[in-house]
């Protein structure tokens, strides 16, 4: 078993040797396969068990909510090397990694009972931070959260929760000061996706799948215990949670991203025209850029440090490069990408088609370069 | 030995001293007298990428890769070797005793009697360069192929960290003066298109910088051709926007913008233009059937971007 302690070259050559040892159970886990997200998951289950199982992706989470210590980055190692080998990570660890580190900073006591069963593929979370009025603009939402005893009751309407259709808790985002307290009236609530007054309808997505949903929440009772963070902290919240969005998740994803640029050099690039050599250079380029960059900030979020709006950075460059490659992956399967019915056709279809939304999710680029221009290198701000 | 970040502000003001307040060809003899041996000895890195993103930032002609390249195939420093790059020499060739051809094949050195030298004067008069000919039938070899790699990687660095230097500067420069000009009634610096013109400025440079960073973390050729690749397109972007956003003034002579647009041409296409390189790489890649991890092991939190 790997030791907390060892280097993080060690970790990779370990489970580079794990996985060579079990290419049998792993490959049902080789590609995404385009289908409904409850299908998707539930043909993943079993990997992200897999990993728990042997301990993989317990590596860097404490003892304390069920990991077996040390550094994450021996996770970020496990997950590079298991895209490396061609399978797929399990896409239910990226809202982990995401979610986790606020449960783990703001309460602790949720992230003792709530993270393990996540990392082990029991229960999926979701977000429920945009509304139909409040999307880049997330200061201005409007779901209210209101004293009622002991805890609270909230009320309102959600949109764009990825997986909350299949989700068994959300971080919930809602206002508890005054209508017009903007982003200092906010707080984050733990809401359980089955309470009472919780309705969740999917969203067909035009990949033809639903991908997220809607939630309407009509008086959802939320216990004291379970606001993460303090009343009216919200904001400080959600921007913790954001700088692992923008970097921790990217990192994750330019693992999954070399893989996809392998995929198309290895497979498709022989049939391919002369301006191949140009397309795959292009592509590159945006991948090394992303790598070299959100591997620095990695080693500063596991570091403990605040990132702030630099991390705006990151996210800018990995809906450069999630785009980039797909229309690469066009550009050289091109016409068998937009005509063909076989099963590769329809993956790169639906990688392309999943690319046009990583410049508008968690932050259109617009709001990104916004921040970048305002608090990273000092324009004045006009709202 | 470990040079924490208050050294590093230190060593970096040293050397813009030095690339200030010397002549572009009297650089590396005062350089050599302050210890830049010691420098490179310590942390080689480190050294060539200070000193080329001070040499961009000030907008030097000190011929900052014939520091770069013996440097990083591990030769010893002298004021007097020139290297020639595609018949090229940069900055300051005059003090030349000896010229270092480089060759895919390896290094040959050709005593300076038999080097004709042409100076150009180009796009960017101010950069010193010069058109070699070569006057015998072949120099001393004194390095095989694998240094010469070696030496053009360091070079590289060297020419992709001199552009974020001067990237890094126009985008300050800009900041100040769009922050200050006034139109409408407003700063031009608050409207979102000039914003956001200049947010893609930064997010290249950043991604330029780790990547330098991370291409000397790895040591091999193809990480050093897409780090300079990055930062030749950050150099084509700021000369681009920055101009832009600086409406009619950078286009006056009397201003100066116009320098950094000539010194970014100039270093964009020593040791292989970004188009050529990007061209370069997609063949390796493609060659290789595999798009590499770089550096292949993460290796953690370095500590290298917040010393430099």
């Amino acid at each position: 078993m790997t030791q907390p302690e060892q280097s993080f070259a060690t970790t990779a050559a370990e489970f580079r040797e794990w996985v060579a040892a079990h290419t049998a159970e792993l490959e049902p886990f080789r590609h995404e396969v385009a289908e409904e997200l409850n299908l998707a998951i539930a043909r993943f289950r079993p990997l992200q068990q897999m990993l728990w199982d042997h301990g993989w992706n317990r590596l860097g989470w404490s003892p304390e909510v069920g990991g077996l210590g040390g550094s994450p980055i021996h996770r970020f190692v496990v997950m590079e090397e298991l895209a490396a080998a061609g399978y797929t990570n399990p896409a239910m660890l990226g809202s982990v990694e995401i979610i986790a580190p606020m449960l783990i900073r703001f309460a602790p006591n949720l992230a003792r009972v709530h993270v393990a069963p996540a990392v082990r593929g029991d229960v999926v979370w979701c977000q429920g931070f945009s509304e139909p009025d409040a999307g880049s603009d997330l200061g201005s939402l409007h779901t209210r959260a209101v004293p009622d005893g002991d805890g609270f009751r909230i009320s309102g309407q959600k949109m764009w929760s990825s997986n909350g259709h299949v989700a068994g808790w959300c971080c919930v985002l809602a206002r508890t000061g005054a209508t017009d307290s903007g982003y200092r009236g906010l707080t984050m609530f733990w809401v359980d996706m089955s309470a009472p007054g919780m309705r969740v309808v999917p969203t067909l997505c035009e990949s033809g799948r639903s991908e997220t949903a809607e939630l309407f929440l009509d008086d959802v009772y939320v216990a004291a215990d379970h606001v993460v963070g303090e009343v009216s902290q919200g904001w400080s919240v959600v921007m913790y949670l954001m700088q692992f969005e923008r970097g921790a998740y990217a990192w994750g994803r330019q693992a999954e991203l070399h893989s996809h640029l392998n995929e198309l050099i290895k497979d498709h690039v022989v049939e391919s025209p002369a301006h191949a050599a140009e397309i795959v250079g292009r592509a590159y380029l945006s991948l090394f850029a992303l790598r070299s960059k959100c591997g620095d900030t990695i080693g500063e979020l596991i570091a403990g440090n605040d990132l702030g709006p630099e991390v705006s950075i990151d996210k800018i460059l990995l809906s450069t490069a999630e785009q980039v490659i797909t229309e690469s992956a066009r550009q050289l399967l091109s016409p068998r990408l937009e005509l063909g019915d076989d099963e590769l056709a329809a993956r790169w279809r639906n990688r392309w088609s999943f690319s046009r939304i990583t410049t508008i999710y968690g932050g259109a680029i617009e709001v990104q370069r916004d921040l970048v221009a305002e608090r990273v290198l000092g324009m004045p701000r006009v709202r | 030995m470990t040079i924490d970040a208050h050294e590093v502000g230190l060593i970096r003001a040293s050397l813009r001293h030095v690339l200030t307040t010397c002549a572009p060809t009297d650089v590396p003899g005062a350089l050599l007298a302050e210890g830049w041996a010691e420098l490179i000895d310590a942390d080689v890195a480190l050294a060539i990428t200070v000193l080329a993103e001070e040499a961009g930032r000030a907008r030097s002609a000190a011929p900052v890769v014939d520091l770069a390249m013996p440097a990083g195939a591990g030769f010893e420093p002298d004021a007097t070797t020139v290297f020639v790059i595609d018949e090229l020499v940069v900055g300051g060739f005059t003090r030349a005793s000896r010229f270092v051809l480089v060759k895919d094949s390896g290094l040959f050195s050709i005593a300076a009697d038999d080097v004709t030298v042409t100076p150009i004067n180009g796009v960017d008069p101010s950069m010193g360069l010069g058109r070699v000919q070569i006057n015998v039938a072949r120099g001393d070899q004194i390095a095989d192929g694998s240094v010469a790699a070696r030496t053009v990687t360091a070079g590289r660095l060297a020419l992709a960290s001199q552009m974020v230097g001067a990237v890094e500067q126009m985008l300050t420069d800009t900041i100040g003066y769009v922050n200050e000009r006034h139109q409408y009634g407003r700063a031009i610096g608050s409207f979102q298109s000039v914003k956001h013109r200049l947010a893609d400025v930064k997010v290249a440079v950043a991604a330029a910088k780790a990547g330098v960073h991370a291409a000397w973390e790895a040591g091999d050729t193809t990480s050093a051709i897409a780090a300079k690749c990055l930062a030749g397109r950050a150099q084509l972007l700021a000369s681009t926007h920055c101009f832009q956003v600086h409406g009619g003034i950078a286009f006056t002579v009397e201003h100066g913008f116009h320098q950094w647009v000539r010194r970014g041409q100039v270093l964009d296409l020593l040791l292989g233009s970004t188009d050529d390189l990007t061209r370069q790489l997609g063949q390796r890649l493609i060659a290789t059937g595999s798009a590499p991890r770089v550096p292949a092991n993460f290796s953690g939190p370095t500590n290298f971007q917040k010393r430099s």
